[in-house]
């Protein structure tokens, strides 16, 4: 189980590290319900 | 040990005899119900309760003495006398049973003496399902009596490097003996019994009027008595936790409370690193007004261009003057070069009043979004703001609109460090409520009392 944390704690970080350097924000797409950044779109005036 | 009267009262001798050179078996009849009784420890045993009528029988001599009459009682007795067990490399065989309580509580319990003829005596102690095997000590530790409320410390008995926390002190009561024992020892007898704990192990101090006896008391789970006595089933489930119970999450929780904080250290020094790293660019901070009579084009406002550099998100901080209402704007971010738009919304409601507890207020007069995956070009924005109050009645809003790229975005830290907290933090709490469990049971378990000389008062 330790070993287990340990494996799972830092592929957590890590994962947290890149999604910040990225911009991404988990906390913000949980409070928007946007998860993933559907992309932009053909802008139409 | 010719010549040596053993003690009264209960306590077994501070040594017992040396074993027999020629393991042997005495056969008599019980004067008080004429069973037939055997005798393993010849030569050793003075003592023999009967297990069919309960009397006490005095068998220091060639005849044996009635020294008291019993009742035939039903008592649980998990390991009869005659089971044999494998400890420390040896078969030992039970010679007798003797059950005591604690005069005090009532919290009985029965110990088992275990003989081997060339290993000598050892006993097995069992109290509500928990077991311990119990061997005389070699040597005497260290007592040290202070205690202080103030700052937690107990007595304490220190052998062997070790430090053993003084856990109850109890006046033992013996109510029966069934089979052999190397010392008289009968119904009524009383002891002065001090246990100080470590983990597996439990020093016990016995004590009357004439000597002082040190036992070491090392836990062992059902399951290991079952498997040294090969039983054919299990024994009856442990209740509660023992005060020589070694604690499964304490180490569970030491592992992981070092990975926590070293995890800890690592999200922080990311998270800095992260803040340092980001480019936290403001584009642009403009004061806007909406206007609900303008017409549909005129509400529209368009703001840049803005030049972005390299790839990672924006953030729209918005700032509006509410009073009782509501303000929303659709943003969209137009990449000039690709003609790709990312969708934004900002919005914020603002409430207050006056009801009979006195102001009330509700919401906020600031509100933000956040878009990734903006990467670099020439951007303009496109708002559509739209504000209206309780009665849904557009009304006029002054709002502040600011704009960043590559802002930090620490969230994602915190987020992974409550994550990773959850387990050792759960860990911590079983291994603290097993602790108390235990301490519950001791001389210094909190009392709902509040006198000044409680153990949980602050003074």
């Amino acid at each position: 189980m330790q070993k287990f944390y340990l494996y799972f704690g830092t592929l957590l970080i890590f994962l947290a590290a890149v999604a910040s350097s990225r911009g991404y924000s988990l906390w913000s797409s949980v409070t928007t319900g946007r998860f993933s950044p559907t992309g932009p779109r053909a802008y139409h005036k | 040990m010719a010549g040596d009267l053993p003690p009264e009262s209960g306590a077994p001798p501070a040594s017992a005899p040396p074993p027999a050179s020629k393991p042997s078996v005495r056969v008599f009849q019980c004067p008080g119900c004429g069973a037939t009784l055997n005798i393993k420890a010849v030569g050793q045993t003075i003592t023999v309760g009967c297990g069919s009528c309960g009397a006490t029988l005095d068998t220091s001599r060639e005849d044996v003495q009635l020294v008291e009459k019993g009742q035939v009682l039903k008592r649980r007795i998990d390991l009869p006398i005659g089971t044999r067990g494998q400890f420390e490399g040896s078969v030992f065989e039970i010679l007798g049973v003797m059950g005591r309580h604690d005069e005090a509580s009532g919290y009985a319990w029965k110990e088992y003496l275990l003989f081997n003829p060339y290993q000598g005596f050892r006993w097995l102690s069992e109290a509500g399902g928990q077991w311990s095997y119990v061997s005389p000590l070699k040597g005497v530790p260290k007592v040290d009596d202070s205690i202080s409320f103030k700052t937690g410390m107990k007595p304490r008995a220190e052998l062997g490097g070790r430090t053993f926390v003084h856990f109850q002190n109890s006046v033992g009561i013996v109510d029966f003996v069934i089979g052999e024992f190397y010392w008289r020892v009968r119904k009524g007898d009383k002891s002065k019994l001090a246990d100080y704990v470590d983990p597996p192990d439990l020093l016990s101090c016995e004590t009357n009027e004439s000597e002082r006896i040190w036992t070491r008391c090392t836990y062992l789970t059902p399951e290991a008595v079952g498997a040294a006595f090969r039983l054919p089933n299990p024994l009856p489930y442990a209740i509660g936790v023992a005060p020589n119970q070694p604690n499964p999450y304490l180490e569970r929780w030491r592992g992981l409370r070092d990975t926590w904080f070293l995890f800890t250290i690592a999200i922080l020094v990311l998270f800095v690193l992260h803040k340092i790293r980001s480019p936290h660019q403001e584009l642009f901070e403009e004061s806007l007004h909406y206007e609900p009579t303008a017409t549909a084009a005129e509400k529209v406002v368009r703001l840049g261009p803005y030049e972005i550099t390299g790839n990672g998100n924006f953030e729209l901080d918005l700032h509006a003057d509410l009073n009782n209402s509501y303000f929303d704007a659709d943003v969209d971010l137009v990449n000039d070069s690709t003609g790709e738009a990312h969708d934004m919304q900002v919005g914020a409601e603002y409430w207050s009043g006056y009801d009979s507890d006195g102001s009330w207020s509700e919401g906020s007069t600031s509100g933000d979004d956040l878009e990734t995956g903006i990467g670099p070009g020439t951007y303009h924005l496109v708002i559509t703001p739209s504000a209206a109050n309780g009665a849904n009645t557009p009304t006029p809003v002054s709002y502040r609109l600011k704009g960043v790229r590559g802002v930090s975005v620490g969230s994602n830290f915190f987020l992974a460090w409550l994550i990773l907290s959850v387990y050792p933090l759960f860990t911590f709490f079983r291994s603290s409520a097993f602790e108390s469990e235990r301490w519950s049971n001791s001389d210094y378990a909190p009392s709902d009392s509040g006198d000044g000389d409680d153990w949980s008062s602050d003074d």
